[in-house]
């Protein structure tokens, strides 16, 4: 126990702000103990509130709810994939656009509303190259060997884009759906790059979040 | 957020987040709800911001300082608050001759603490209720040494005027 001019020292330097925690801990177990001298009664007042306040706690029946937390990262491929789903069923679509009921399957498309360019089945725009190097089959025929409807000015037909080049309706299907996977490919190549991205983001993001915190 | 982490370092410190929340809201309900919803921050962070904490004491309380802050934000009535609530839930079991005199004086001096102004406030709860350390108070508050030890000054300062005072006009021991 300390004595009183002891006290009266540490008294002092805690009210200007000098004193250690461990001093300050001894004040408190002075003042809290019996009897204090009379000329300190506020001083003991003050360290038996603070002792006391130090006791209180969350509320016995407050049961802390900590819910699992959410799968937002499968949510993220969930909607990537959709994307991926939706972009490919659109191309096939629109790929699939001249070929309307009852319409011929190998035809050339009019010249006022050409198809979508498609790298697979547009016509080579040199002829010379497409004759050096044979695609291999299953694969697109040179517009200038189908059958029917052939174009009177033959170099016009094999400039204009989405002229259909197949004889076989189910090789044609077979070579949208060959595309279709090649696209699709590539999509989830760039998707995976998307979600590297994303997570490089995420990183900075919680960085200024957590300085935002700090900050206040 | 690691679920043996969580319960070794953020768990165990939940009812000095309910003080600090307390002191902010003068709300024993509305700091409840601090506390959950500091937990529930916690624990739904992602691994990455988890692993990137140094300190998880003074980043709960700084989480708990900012939420308090927004909930008390526009609540003008919360210094008319009963300051009695602020000891309602205490584990001290005193008897019934010291309950009355100590409520009676702690009620006092919290009254006065709750008087201050927020910065002081802060700084001496955390020192003097929390002892905490002065860096550790700068942290959480976001403030310099040099405030630290200045709002604390402030604040010992004012109540020890305002607890003379009071001394004179009531008795502490009728």
């Amino acid at each position: 126990m300390k004595n009183v001019s002891d006290i009266q020292e540490l008294l002092d330097r805690y009210w200007e702000g000098e004193t250690t925690l461990e001093e300050e801990r001894r004040l408190k177990a002075f003042f809290s103990a019996e009897p204090v001298p009379e000329q300190y009664r506020h001083e003991a007042a003050l360290f038996r509130a603070l002792l006391a306040e130090q006791t209180v706690q969350l509320p016995a029946g407050r049961d802390l709810h900590i819910a699992p937390r959410p799968a937002y990262r499968l949510g993220w491929w969930a909607a990537a994939a959709s994307v991926a789903l939706l972009l490919s069923a659109g191309l096939w679509w629109i790929n699939r656009q001249p070929a309307d009921a009852g319409a011929p399957i190998v035809r050339t498309a009019p010249q006022h509303a050409p198809a979508l360019p498609h790298p697979a089945v547009e016509a080579p725009e040199t002829p010379s190259i497409a004759q050096a190097v044979p695609e291999p089959e299953p694969r697109k025929r040179h517009v200038n060997r189908a059958p029917v409807k052939r174009k009177k000015n033959a170099e016009s037909v094999t400039s204009a884009p989405g002229v259909d080049t197949y004889e076989d309706p189910e090789k044609a299907l077979e070579e949208i759906k060959a595309v279709l996977a090649l696209v699709s490919n590539k999509i989830n190549k760039g998707k995976k790059e998307i979600g590297k991205g994303l997570q490089e983001v995420e990183a900075v993001d919680i960085l200024f979040k957590k300085k935002k915190d700090i900050s206040g | 957020m690691n679920w043996t982490i969580f319960h070794q370092h953020v768990y165990p410190i939940r009812h000095k987040l309910y003080r600090f929340a307390l002191r902010i809201t003068g709300s024993p309900h509305e700091a409840e709800d601090v506390v959950q919803e500091v937990m529930e921050r916690v624990w739904k962070s992602p691994e990455e911001q988890a692993a990137a904490v140094q300190n998880w004491e003074a980043w709960c309380m700084t989480l708990t300082r900012n939420r308090s802050i927004d909930k008390s934000r526009g609540q003008t009535q919360r210094r008319a608050l009963p300051i009695d609530h602020l000891s309602a839930h205490s584990a001290a079991e005193p008897t019934p001759a010291q309950e009355t005199e100590s409520r009676d004086m702690a009620a006092r001096v919290r009254r006065l603490m709750q008087e201050l102004p927020e910065k002081q406030r802060l700084v001496m709860h955390l020192r003097d209720i929390e002892e905490l350390s002065y860096e550790e108070i700068g942290e959480t508050l976001d403030i310099s040494l040099d405030q630290v030890r200045v709002n604390l000054h402030r604040a010992r300062k004012t109540i020890r005027e305002k607890l003379l005072k009071t001394e004179t006009t009531t008795p502490l021991y009728p």
